[in-house]
C-alpha cells in the first residue's frame, strides 16, 4: 500500500513537472506603471547606440508570455494589426502578400509565413479578409502616437463611442501581434517627452489586451534628423523597458539611397520601380518601402519559430 | 542693326538732402520711396508718352524696339545711391496692347524661337475633306505656309491663347492651321499656348533680386496691366498665363517660386499641365526649379491673399492711370493687429487680421480722439494699428452703424463675429474632415526645407463665433469668425516654437479651404505655407 502509495505520489510529481514544463509562461515580468507625462528622462534614451541593436528582433521573454497570454484568451494567430501613419497605411506595406502580386526572390523560405497570415478565418472584421489585406482601424494618413489613442479619430461607423482606433482595432480584428510604427510626423508636433509618453501608452495598451506588440524604428526626417534620432532612441528605450521585440528599421535602411526616403516627398519611404515593394530582389531593395515588408516577413518567421509553432 | 545685349537703365535721382538717406529712420526711408517711386512715375509720363506697341522705353526716353532685345535688366533698388530703374514696354496684343514695367533689378529674357512645347503632342488629322492653306501665324493675316492635304496626318503641340489656331509640326518646321477643320486626339486645352513668334515677349524668363523690405516687396518685379475683352497670353518661365483685364505683379527668384500677385482682374495660370484661376487679392504661385532654377516645375498653387507688404513699391503708375485703391495690413514690425464692431476698441472684436493678408479699406471715420478708423470688410480697424498703401485720402466717410454687411442668409450661430458676419455654410455638427495640404511653399530667406505634412482628418466644431481646429495634434487651436463662413487665427503653435496664422473658409457645407502659415523661431525670416482642401473624412 504504502509502495503504491509512493507510485502515485511519484507519478503525480512527474505529471505536474511536466505539465509545469510544457505550459507557457504567462507572467508578465516588465513594470506595467502608466507612465507619467513630463517624468521623460532624455539622458536615459540619448545615450543608446542605434547600432547595437540588431536589424531583426530576437524572441523575448516578454513576447512569449505576452503570446502565451492572447491565446489563452483567443487571440488569433493568423493575424496581426497595422498601427502606424501614412507608411503603415499605405498599400504599400503587406497587402501585395495577400495576393499573387508578390515574388519572394532568394527569400523563398518566407512562403510559410505568407501561408500563414494570409490564413482567412471567420472571425475576421469583414475589410479585412487576412492580416496583410487590410490596414485596419489605427493606421491612417497623418496619425501620431497620440491619435490612435483618442476615440476622435475611431471609425464612428465600426466602433464603439468613446473607443480609442487602437482599442477599436484589436477589439475587432483579434490579432496576436502588433506591428507599430510611429515617429514621421511625431517630430514634428511632438516635444521628446510626449512622444515617449503616448507610445509607452500604446504599448501598455497593447500588452494589457495580450497582444504582442512589435516596434519598429522609423526612417530618418531629412529635416529633423537630430530629433529622429532621439525618437528612435526613445522607441528602443522602451523596447528594452518592457522587453519586447525590436524591428531596427531605420538601421536596415541606412545604407540605402537617401536612407530609404523618397527625396521629394521626406515623410514616406522611397519605392523600387513600378512599385514593386513585394517583388524581392536586389534592385528593389534599393527601397525603404520593400525593405519594411521583408523585415516584417523575416520578424513573422522569427514569431512562428518561438510561437506560433510551438503552441498549435 | 545690332542687338542690345544687355540693356541697363540706372536713373539718378537728385533730391535735396538725400544724402542723409542712408542713415535715416525707417519712416524716413519709407516716404524716401514713396517719393522716389513717385519722381519715377512723373519721369515716365514725361519722356516715354507715345510710347507705341512693339518697343521698350527708357527713362531717358530712348526706345529699342522689342524684337532688338536679348536681355532686358534693371539696376536694384539702391536708396543710398538715390538710384531706381525701370523699362516701360508696350507689347502687342490684340485690340490692346499689354503695358509692362520691369523694374527694381529684375530681368527678362524674351525665349522667342526657343520654346519647347511642355505637353506630349497630339495628332492631328484633316477631317475638312479639302485641302487646306497652313499659316505662318495664328490667323489669316498671316503668309500661307503650304497645304495640309485632306488626309493629312500631323503633330500639333501648341496652340494660340484663344485656342482657334493650332501650331502642326511639319517637315518645314512650324506651321498654323484652323482648329476647326482638323480633328485631334487627345484634349487640346492641355497644349502649350505658344507664340507666333512676332512678339518676342510673349514667351521670357523673369528674375527678380531677393526683396528689400525698406521700399516694400512690390519694389521689384515686372507690373503688367491689360484693359479689354480679348484675351492675352503670355509664358513667363514656362508657365502660361492668360487674362483679359487685368493688372498684375510678377517675381520670380530662382529655386523659389514664380508669383502672380493679382492686384485687380483675374488671370489663368497653367503649368505643368494644370490650370487654376486667381482672382484680384489672390497669389498664384508655380514652384521654380531646373539648372537656372528659373523653369517652372510643378502644378501652381492658388494663395488667397498676399501681405500688405507687396503692395507697397509697386509703380501703378507707370503702366495705369488708374491709382492703386487704398489696402490696409499689418507690418512687419506687428504681431497683431485687431478689428472691432465698431470703430471703438471697447467694441466687439470681429476678427484678426493676418500678416499675410492684405485688406481693402471700404471707408473711414474719425472718432472723437481724431484717431481715424478704416472700416474692411472685416470690421473696423484703428489706424494707427495698421498700415495703408494706396490712394486713401480719396477713400469716402462712412458712419458707425454701417460698420460691417450682415448677411441676409445668416444660419443660428451665436457670438459677436456670428451676429456680422454669415455662417450659412459652416456645418452646425462635428464633422472629421480629410485635409489635404498641398506642398510646403516657402517665401522669405530660409535655413529650414520645406517640411511635408501628410494628408490628415481634421475635427472641426463650430461654436459661435469661434471654431475648434484639431489636426494631429493633442490640443485644438481656437480660430475666430472674422468673414462670411470664415474663421482665422494668430499666435503661437502648440509647441511654442513658432508663430502660426490661419485662414479657414467654407466654401460649401462639404468643403472648406485653409491658409496655415508658420514662422519658426528658429528661421524667422522664413514663411512656410500649407493650403489646405477639406472634405469629409
Amino acid at each position: 500500500m504504502l509502495q503504491r502509495s509512493i507510485l502515485m505520489i511519484a507519478l503525480l510529481f512527474v505529471y505536474v513537472t511536466a505539465t509545469a514544463q510544457d505550459a507557457p509562461e504567462t507572467t508578465l515580468t516588465s513594470d506595467l506603471t502608466p507612465p507619467t507625462l513630463g517624468e521623460f528622462d532624455e539622458a536615459s534614451a540619448s545615450n543608446i547606440d542605434l547600432a547595437d541593436y540588431p536589424n531583426l528582433p530576437e524572441l523575448t521573454d516578454m513576447a512569449r508570455a505576452i503570446f502565451a497570454r492572447g491565446q489563452a484568451s483567443g487571440r488569433n494567430p493568423h493575424m496581426l494589426s497595422k498601427i502606424g501613419d501614412c507608411m503603415t497605411a499605405a498599400d504599400y506595406f503587406l497587402v501585395d502578400f495577400a495576393g499573387d502580386s508578390y515574388n519572394l526572390g532568394q527569400y523563398a523560405d518566407l512562403q510559410r509565413v505568407v501561408d500563414f497570415f494570409s490564413t482567412q478565418t471567420e472571425d475576421i472584421l469583414p475589410p479585412k479578409t487576412n492580416a496583410f489585406a487590410s490596414p485596419g482601424l489605427a493606421t491612417d494618413s497623418g496619425f501620431t502616437t497620440s491619435s490612435v489613442l483618442d476615440s476622435t479619430w475611431a471609425d464612428k461607423d465600426i466602433c464603439e463611442a468613446n473607443e480609442s482606433p487602437l482599442a477599436c482595432e484589436y477589439r475587432l480584428s483579434n490579432p496576436a501581434y502588433s506591428f507599430i510604427m510611429f515617429g514621421t510626423n511625431d517630430v514634428f508636433y511632438f516635444e521628446p517627452a510626449m512622444f515617449d509618453y503616448y507610445l509607452r501608452l500604446i504599448v501598455l495598451e497593447t500588452i494589457n489586451s495580450d497582444v504582442v506588440p512589435l516596434l519598429y524604428t522609423f526612417p530618418v526626417r531629412p529635416e529633423f534628423p537630430e530629433k529622429s534620432l532621439l525618437f528612435n532612441q526613445i522607441i528602443v528605450k522602451i523596447a528594452d523597458d518592457y522587453d519586447l521585440p525590436l524591428v531596427n528599421l531605420v538601421v536596415a535602411l541606412e545604407d540605402l539611397p537617401n536612407q530609404g526616403v523618397n527625396v521629394e516627398d521626406t515623410i514616406h519611404m522611397s519605392l523600387p520601380e513600378n512599385d514593386a515593394v513585394a517583388i524581392f530582389n536586389d534592385d528593389t531593395l534599393q527601397a525603404g518601402y520593400t525593405v519594411r515588408n521583408l523585415l516584417t516577413l523575416q520578424t513573422l518567421d522569427v514569431m512562428l519559430d518561438g510561437l506560433t509553432q510551438a503552441t498549435p | 542693326m545690332p542687338r542690345l545685349k544687355i540693356l541697363g537703365f540706372i536713373v539718378v535721382f537728385t533730391l535735396i538732402g538725400w544724402s542723409a538717406v542712408g542713415h535715416s529712420s525707417r519712416a524716413q526711408d519709407a516716404a524716401t520711396c514713396e517719393n522716389l517711386l513717385a519722381q519715377a512715375v512723373q519721369m515716365m509720363r514725361d519722356s516715354c508718352d507715345g510710347l507705341t506697341p512693339g518697343n521698350v522705353c527708357t527713362p531717358s526716353g530712348s526706345t529699342v524696339a522689342l524684337g532688338d532685345i536679348d536681355i532686358l535688366r534693371t539696376a536694384p533698388f539702391d536708396l543710398n545711391a538715390n538710384q531706381w530703374d525701370y523699362a516701360l514696354i508696350q507689347l502687342p496684343a490684340g485690340n490692346e496692347p499689354i503695358a509692362m514695367a520691369l523694374f527694381g533689378g529684375a530681368a527678362i529674357t524674351p525665349m522667342a524661337g526657343t520654346e519647347t512645347a511642355m505637353v506630349e503632342p497630339l495628332k492631328a488629322s484633316n477631317k475638312s475633306g479639302y485641302n487646306l492653306n497652313m499659316r505662318q501665324g495664328p490667323g489669316t493675316d498671316f503668309e500661307v505656309a503650304g497645304f495640309f492635304g485632306w488626309d493629312n496626318v500631323a503633330d500639333v503641340d501648341g496652340r494660340s491663347a484663344d485656342g482657334d489656331w493650332l501650331r502642326l509640326q511639319t517637315e518645314a518646321g512650324y506651321a498654323w492651321i484652323a482648329a476647326d477643320l482638323v480633328a485631334v486626339e487627345g484634349d487640346v486645352s492641355q497644349l502649350l499656348i505658344v507664340s507666333d513668334g512676332t512678339n518676342p515677349l510673349e514667351q521670357f524668363t523673369l528674375t527678380t533680386p531677393d526683396i528689400s523690405a525698406i521700399c516694400g516687396a512690390g519694389a521689384a518685379g515686372l507690373l503688367v496691366a491689360h484693359a479689354g475683352q480679348d484675351e492675352v497670353a503670355l509664358q513667363v518661365n514656362g508657365a502660361n498665363l492668360t487674362f483679359d483685364t487685368a493688372t498684375l505683379l510678377l517675381q520670380a527668384q530662382p529655386n523659389t517660386n514664380l508669383e502672380i500677385f493679382v492686384i485687380e482682374g483675374e488671370a489663368a495660370v497653367n503649368a505643368d499641365g494644370e490650370q487654376l484661376t486667381a482672382r484680384q487679392g489672390e497669389t498664384a504661385a508655380v514652384a521654380l526649379a531646373g539648372e537656372n532654377g528659373l523653369e517652372a516645375d510643378a502644378a501652381p498653387l492658388v494663395k488667397p491673399s498676399f501681405p500688405l507688404d507687396t503692395l507697397i513699391g509697386i509703380p501703378m503708375g507707370l503702366v495705369s492711370d488708374e491709382s492703386l485703391a487704398c489696402t490696409a495690413g499689418m507690418t512687419h514690425e506687428q504681431q497683431n493687429a485687431s478689428a472691432f464692431e465698431q470703430p471703438n476698441s471697447d467694441a466687439a472684436v470681429t476678427a484678426l487680421l493676418l500678416a499675410d493678408a492684405h485688406y481693402p479699406v471700404l471707408g473711414r471715420l474719425a472718432d472723437e480722439q481724431a484717431h481715424t478708423w478704416w472700416r474692411l470688410e472685416v470690421g473696423w480697424v484703428r489706424e494707427d494699428t495698421v498700415q495703408v498703401v494706396g490712394s486713401c485720402d480719396a477713400v469716402t466717410e462712412v458712419a458707425a452703424d454701417t460698420s460691417v454687411t450682415t448677411s441676409a442668409n445668416m444660419s443660428t450661430h451665436t457670438g459677436a463675429g456670428a451676429a456680422l458676419f454669415s455662417t450659412e455654410l459652416v456645418p452646425t455638427s462635428d464633422i472629421i474632415w480629410s485635409a489635404d495640404p498641398g506642398q510646403d511653399i516657402l517665401s522669405g530667406t530660409c535655413i529650414l526645407p520645406p517640411l511635408p505634412v501628410c494628408s490628415h482628418p481634421v475635427a472641426v466644431t463650430a461654436n459661435g463665433a469661434t471654431l475648434s481646429w484639431r489636426g494631429q495634434e493633442p490640443l485644438p487651436y481656437t480660430l475666430n469668425l472674422s468673414g462670411d463662413n470664415a474663421y482665422t487665427f494668430n499666435g503661437r503653435n502648440n509647441l511654442n516654437n513658432a508663430n502660426v496664422t490661419m485662414a479657414l473658409t467654407f466654401t460649401s457645407p462639404t468643403t472648406w479651404m485653409m491658409t496655415m502659415t508658420q514662422v519658426f523661431d528658429s528661421d524667422p525670416a522664413c514663411t512656410h505655407a500649407l493650403y489646405y482642401n477639406a472634405v469629409p473624412r
